[in-house]
């Protein structure tokens, strides 16, 4: 037997040993299945590309701690970037755009601003009504596509454009004319890669903050009248989603009617029509979009009532959409909610169940809810926004008849009675909340209300949006806190009240002086029965304003040549529609009339 | 002190987390170029080989000279790494080693090669070896493992017995471990190095303009100490805290995806610390347009501009040695200067409570005076 002293045989691994073992085919190394925990870097079965791909990437990561060459990398890295610093410096300190300089870009219609209006990108404003947020990455159609839609689908657009989901005509403080709707945007999409910024030269038409938070009413002169951070209870979103979602899906849009239809428009525009480039770019966006209809994301909505104009479903859409978890069955449509006083004073926490009191967190998720990523997130503007709702927005006064004083007078004392204890003494010049003894402001208690919301963003929801937000650096860690108890929802501030309807957190009471009578028991009741309790059933969308009751005009199917929206409680069977219940609440149901009326005139004083 | 410590403090915390950047990108390339595969491969092919140079197998060894056959690696390469394949096979091990998870520190690099001993392979081999023509007390190691055919001889070979690969594998593995953890962690540092130039080329991280930075500027250094919580969160998640040094069975597995979103935090942590880390903001490239009358700034003159490049390319290397520290020492001495700064703190705080105490032993005495003023 040989002994160890035998030092011309390798009989361990030396450097020698190893040096000449690299030299052997990684053949063998690479054809054996990998260990556990290794990461496939092309899919198994994917054919001879797949492996002639994933022989290619490990043999370059093999290769980047074996060969000296390697380092050549960073030296010739440096070398390039040295003399484009020294030549063309300027090159360096740009955004990285990726400009495809396509003619249909320069077709679009410019937005015009209003006379003697100089728009300023830094004005808080206009970021709020006009800015990007991010969503256009994700969530934006391309603008030439966005316009043809109305033509295509004619007969379900019915000539009125985007109007259809709430989002038409806007005033005249900043452009007297826009190539989308209130509450769209236009804007390049933009990738803020960290520590390197790129913009990719094709406009999307998005959603930002305005989409949702500014609200129109009518005047007393029948006008309309915008109000930044309103609900925009005119707004139907998911309508809007849910047809982008399936429009591609459908027979009529084909490749060639919608090149054809492009073309039209940009005649319209007096351009040239689309290049061979650009149809072909086209097609591949068209098939992107398609895949991103086909893929299912949107179908949690189908099993739930439709939220109609007004309302979202903002948590389920980011589990199901974002967090990709599996589906609970919740319905957790809530009413937008009003987005002045925001400010930890007045809102130490947010959202209807209360789940966090991070500034942050609220608005970058609002962004990451209706389509941005968290690379596409424009956390500049988003932040800035989110410091003008905390301290600047100013909460709308009362645009109507003035109560009388002495009523409004009588109505504080009855609020203070019945109402404080939960709701807080706003005070509507300081801009701050009292709070009366034994207090339950800003706590989370169950009323009795619509428990889906509340069930929606229990504990595994709550760590999920937390490790989401963690781990792409969006919003601190434990940002989210979880519901305790399914049914609580946050005592909060009435603060502009009367632009708030309808009343609850899902928009289940149309009217405050429905809110103080009891729901109504199961089955039909006679109309003038009925009237005695909340209704089962009324028309959302409607933007006249009913004064005597405070809230918007629902009982109404039309306005104008406008349809609204039937919202109900029960399904043609008597039975709940889940996350549309309007019980719970019941306080003021006992108060006698000449209190309640006082109480409403008090409370369109806030 | 306080001033500097924090300094200290915040650009350690940018020094970490610049290194978790690296790191999770070493951990992808380590994963994606199966770097564990091929250490372990190498390695049981170098006892089998060994093991039969060992026994002098004519397959192996010139029987003339005594010396490495020609091509003997080449030649043998389909039996020794059947034995290879069968060894990394086996479902206990691959049961073992799904727990594992690996960082830059080499400490830890080590334990992927480390989760087979001596005994996983001898009981691998009795497992396969049979029993010798005439002798059944005798087993043999099978002769798909030594005997390659084409080119060598196919014959049974009588020295390949469990009892001798036994003994081999006994005296020898300790040592082959040795060199296979030790070859590990070269390619890591390797590694480690070459990302950390990368990095500092790809995003300009000059060294000496974060600190410079971090000295100027108090509300940068706080920005950066909030984050000192995520970070660490992060550090953990990736393996490269000391706390975390638990038994293997016991880490985390680590997928491409996840590796993905930590270097996305950690480069957004790097971009929103404001230091003057990237291209687009970068002082040299204004000092570069301003030389070249892009830049309203007043023009620096060739020589001054000389002289910045000169720093900046100082900061520039200064950078890449910090980084390539690694991730681990940048924990370390995190911990060492929040555990200073806490000190000095307290010394503070001491001082300041001493020099109250003394001034307040004064009070008693006016006190005492109006008590004894006051009318009984």
């Amino acid at each position: 037997m040989p002994t160890d002293d035998d030092r011309s045989i390798p009989s361990s691994m030396s450097p020698m040993t190893l040096r000449q073992f690299e030299q052997v085919s990684r053949t063998l190394i690479d054809s054996s299945p990998p260990q556990p925990g290794e990461i496939e870097v092309a899919p198994r079965g994917a054919g001879e590309s797949g492996a002639r791909i994933r022989g290619l990437v490990m043999g370059a990561a093999g290769w980047l701690s074996t060969s000296r060459a390697a380092f050549c990398i960073p030296v010739v890295t440096f070398v390039v970037l040295f003399t484009v610093l020294v030549f063309r410096p300027g090159q360096l300190a740009k955004t990285v755009a990726v400009d495809l300089h396509l003619p249909s870009e320069g077709a679009i219609p410019k937005e015009m601003p209003a006379p003697g209006v100089e728009i300023d990108p830094q004005d808080i404003v206009w970021r709020f009504r006009y800015g990007a947020t991010g969503t256009e990455f994700g969530g934006g159609v391309p603008y030439w596509i966005y316009r043809v839609m109305p033509r295509i689908f004619d007969d379900e657009f019915k000539g009125r454009g985007y109007d259809r989901f709430g989002f038409g005509a806007d005033d005249t403080t900043y452009y007297k004319s826009r190539p989308v709707g209130r509450g769209l945007f236009l804007a390049d999409s933009t990738l803020n890669i960290p520590l390197l910024r790129a913009r990719f030269a094709l406009k999307r038409v998005a959603i930002n903050c305005s989409g949702c938070h500014r609200g129109e009413y009518l005047n007393m002169s029948g006008e309309p009248v915008y109000v930044d951070g309103m609900p925009n209870h005119t707004a139907d979103l998911q309508g809007f989603k849910r047809f982008f979602a399936r429009a591609f899906q459908d027979e009529r849009v084909t490749g060639d009617r919608l090149i054809h239809e492009i073309d039209a428009a940009l005649e319209e525009e007096g351009a040239a029509p689309l290049t061979a480039r650009e149809q072909a770019l086209y097609r591949i966006l068209l098939v992107e979009l398609k895949n991103r209809g086909s893929s299912g994301t949107t179908d949690w909505m189908d099993g739930r009532a439709d939220n109609g104009p007004g309302r979202i479903d903002p948590f389920n859409a980011v589990k199901f959409e974002v967090l990709k978890a599996p589906d609970d069955k919740t319905a957790a449509q809530i009413d937008f909610p009003s987005l002045w006083n925001q400010r930890a004073e007045v809102r130490e926490w947010h959202h209807v169940d209360g789940n966090t009191a991070s500034s942050k967190a609220r608005n970058r998720g609002s962004a990451i809810g209706v389509g941005a990523v968290a690379m596409s997130l424009n956390k500049d503007t988003i932040d800035a926004i989110g410091r003008w709702l905390d301290r600047d927005l100013p909460v709308p006064g009362y645009p109507f008849t003035a109560p009388a004083p002495e009523r409004a007078a009588r109505g504080l004392a009855v609020f203070a009675e019945h109402c404080a204890s939960c709701h807080g003494m706003y005070d509507p010049v300081k801009r701050t909340v009292h709070e009366v003894e034994g207090s339950h402001y800003m706590d989370r208690i169950d009323t009795g209300t619509d428990a889906e919301r509340s069930r929606a963003f229990m504990k595994p929801a709550a760590d999920a949006l937390n490790a989401y937000g963690e781990r792409r650096q969006i919003w601190e860690e434990d940002a989210f806190r979880p519901v305790r108890k399914a049914g609580e929802y946050l005592a909060g501030p009435l603060d502009g009240i009367w632009a708030r309807a309808p009343y609850l957190h899902n928009g289940s009471v149309p009217t405050l002086a429905d809110l103080l009578k009891p729901p109504a028991p199961p089955g039909k009741l006679a109309p003038e029965k009925a009237r005695a309790f909340r209704p089962k059933q009324f028309y959302r969308g409607s933007r006249r304003f009913d004064e005597r009751n405070v809230g918007w005009v629902s009982t109404e199917p039309m306005e104008e040549d406008r349809a609204l929206f039937l919202y109900r409680t029960v399904d043609d069977s008597g039975e709940p529609i889940p996350g549309n219940g309007n019980e719970g609440h019941t306080h003021g149901a006992d108060l006698p009339p000449e209190d309640r009326e006082a109480l409403l005139d008090h409370l369109k004083t806030l | 002190m306080i001033p500097l410590l924090e300094t200290a403090l915040a650009f350690a915390m940018i020094m970490l987390t610049a290194s978790l950047f690296v790191s999770a990108v070493v951990q992808v390339i380590v994963n994606v170029g199966r770097y564990r595969s091929w250490v372990l491969t190498h390695m049981l092919r170098s006892l089998m080989h060994g093991f039969r140079a060992f026994h002098k197998d004519p397959d192996v060894v010139d029987p003339a000279t005594g010396r490495p056959a020609r091509d003997a690696l080449a030649r043998n390469e389909a039996c020794e790494m059947r034995f290879v394949h069968e060894v990394l096979a086996d479902p206990v091990l691959h049961a073992r080693s799904a727990e594992l998870a690996y960082g830059s520190a080499p400490e830890r690099l080590a334990l992927l090669v480390e989760y087979i001993d001596a005994d996983d392979l001898i009981t691998i081999a009795a497992g396969a070896s049979v029993p010798a023509e005439g002798d059944g007390r005798e087993l043999l190691l099978p002769s798909r493992w030594v005997s390659c055919g084409q080119g060598g001889s196919s014959a049974t070979k009588r020295y390949a017995t469990l009892d001798h690969f036994s003994a081999y594998v006994r005296r020898w593995f300790p040592t082959l471990e040795g060199t296979a953890s030790q070859t590990f962690k070269q390619r890591a540092r390797r590694l480690t190095l070459l990302v950390a130039m990368m990095l500092v080329v790809l995003f300009n991280f000059d060294g000496f303009q974060v600190l410079a930075r971090l000295h100027q500027n108090g509300a940068a250094r706080a920005q950066v100490a909030a984050q000192t919580d995520t970070v660490m969160t992060t550090a953990t998640r990736l393996g490269e805290r000391p706390s975390t040094q638990r038994a293997p069975d016991e880490l985390p597995d680590t997928t491409l995806g996840e590796l993905g979103l930590e270097m996305q935090k950690t480069a957004t942590l790097l971009d929103e610390a404001n230091v003057g880390i990237g291209w687009q903001e970068s002082w040299i490239v204004k000092r570069f347009c301003a030389y070249r009358g892009d830049l309203l700034a007043p023009a620096p003159t060739s020589l001054q501009l000389l002289r910045d490049t000169l720093f900046w390319l100082a900061g520039l290397a200064f950078s890449c040695g910090m980084l390539s520290l690694g991730a681990p020492f940048w924990v370390t001495t995190f911990s060492r200067l929040i555990q200073m700064r806490n000190e000095v703190q307290h010394r503070k705080r001491q001082e300041v409570a001493s020099g109250v105490r003394a001034a307040s032993s004064a009070l008693p005495l006016p006190a005492r005076e109006r008590a004894v003023a006051k009318p009984s």
